[in-house]
């Protein structure tokens, strides 16, 4: 699933051009990273009436997981949406390597900011970052009704989360979602982090 | 046309005393002619709405200092401090009552005029004139030269997606009447989203109007001064450029910085 070739093509990008960046990679690559991947991966699934062929993944950071996890399930076009250009940089070359099963298109883009152009197309959005950036029922609010959302946030405070919520009812109602398939709290070194899905 | 040196006050910190040194410090140096003006207290009921309503930050939504604000650091607070230097953009052609040294006038700037800002709490120590015979096709700004590969590498790439280390500075500005209208109507159609966002202006802008912008009317928006024209006394205290700038630096580190100097 995990393609080593993905990987080294990513570090020697890094190795080459971006070495200073090579610090955040490997935070990039942590186990609590690989968890938040793999909660929506495992509920995707498990859930017979989500078999998404087209996904946008807000703030994607680098695609070293969501890429070969989106894959995985079959989905035949993903976008990438992130607004740091050394980022999507790498994820190309991380792409490379699975452009044979899925298209996957590489935007940089401020989906807040860029919202206008974002392809609302899709059968699913995937954000893992609802914390870095302004609420999100305002992008929910221009995708058509039956798109389905996966949303995950948190409380914890950190360099860069603006958005934190306080709990999971607060961070529902900042999603805009409405009907709501599934919800659920981790606990993890006292901060809580949430999911959310429906649409 | 003519050459136009601006500055800029609002609330209690800067006082006369702070806006006379500033223009004897113009004045010595500046061997083109220029009107100077002081934009007084200008501000807006919708932005200054804005910036109540998101500010996180548990003090004055209008101090730069770094440090923590309660849950958040001061970049994640919201707020757009200092947001009322963008609201120069919205009055530069528009008529508006602004005060020369000596009175009250009511005066609509020709867009062939050319404009210089400068934040009250800079040294300027050569002549100014260099900034009136730059390039007038696109406005410019400072360029922190520290955050680009100075102290450390790849410094501002690495924050960037983290609302940090903006490599613009807007503690002096260069442009003619309108050419920075697009920025002002951007915050104006995008208020609560920006306020919310961004704690910095300087931050917003580099991430909206600087290299890494999507649209391209609005990437690259701004030229940068070339090294040296612009000194940082934080960061290059032993340097002197054309202006010397103390952003950054508490109003206590700037008074004791600025005793070397007088």
């Amino acid at each position: 699933m995990f393609l080593l070739e993905a990987g080294q093509a990513a570090l020697t990008k890094i190795d080459t051009q971006y070495p200073y960046r090579k610090p955040d990679f490997y935070q990039s690559l942590r186990e609590s990273q690989l968890s938040q991947q793999m909660w929506w991966y495992d509920y995707i699934s498990n859930a017979y009436y989500l078999r998404p062929n087209s996904v946008n993944v807000y703030a994607s950071g680098y695609a070293i997981y969501s890429i070969p996890l989106l894959v995985r399930l079959g989905v035949k076009e993903i976008n990438l949406y992130d607004y740091d250009k050394e980022i999507c940089d790498i994820n190309w070359e991380i792409s490379y390597y699975y452009q044979d099963r899925a298209k996957i298109n590489i935007h940089l883009m401020d989906v807040v900011f860029d919202s206008p152009w974002i392809d609302k197309s899709v059968d699913l959005v995937l954000n893992t970052s609802c914390e870095v950036m302004y609420d999100f029922r305002k992008m929910r609010s221009e995708y058509p009704k039956e798109t389905k959302f996966i949303l995950q946030g948190t409380n914890m405070p950190h360099i860069g989360n603006i958005n934190l919520s306080a709990d999971l009812d607060s961070f529902v109602l900042k999603s805009g979602l409405i009907d709501i398939d599934w919800e659920q709290t981790v606990v993890k070194d006292g901060y809580e982090r949430y999911m959310v899905i429906g649409s | 046309m003519v050459n136009r040196i601006v500055a800029m006050r609002w609330g209690k910190v800067y006082t006369d005393e702070h806006v006379n040194k500033l223009f004897d410090q113009i004045n010595k140096n500046c061997s083109v002619p220029f009107e100077f003006h002081l934009f007084d207290n200008l501000d807006n009921d919708r932005w200054n709405m804005a910036q109540k309503k998101h500010f996180r930050g548990l003090d004055d939504p209008d101090q730069r200092a770094q440090g923590a604000w309660g849950d958040f650091e001061r970049d994640d607070c919201g707020g757009l401090t200092h947001y009322r230097k963008l609201l120069m953009f919205a009055h530069d052609l528009d008529a508006y009552p602004i005060q020369n040294t000596t009175k009250w006038v009511i005066t609509e700037w020709d867009p062939s005029d050319r404009i210089l800002y400068l934040d009250l709490d800079v040294l300027v120590l050569k002549d100014l004139s260099y900034f009136f015979d730059l390039d007038d096709s696109k406005p410019w700004i400072v360029k922190s030269y520290w955050f680009d590969g100075m102290r450390e590498e790849g410094e501002w790439q690495r924050q960037f997606h983290l609302r940090r280390c903006p490599y613009f500075n807007s503690s002096v500005l260069t442009w003619k009447p309108g050419q920075n209208r697009p920025i002002y109507d951007f915050i104006d159609q995008h208020l609560d989203e920006v306020f919310f966002t961004y704690g910095v202006n300087d931050n917003f802008m580099f991430h909206l109007f600087g290299p890494w912008a999507y649209e391209e009317k609005r990437r690259e928006h701004f030229n940068v001064y070339p090294p040296g024209v612009i000194t940082s006394h934080q960061y290059t205290p032993n340097e002197r450029g054309i202006i010397h700038s103390f952003e950054g630096m508490s109003i206590a580190e700037k008074n004791e910085a600025l005793k070397c100097f007088y």
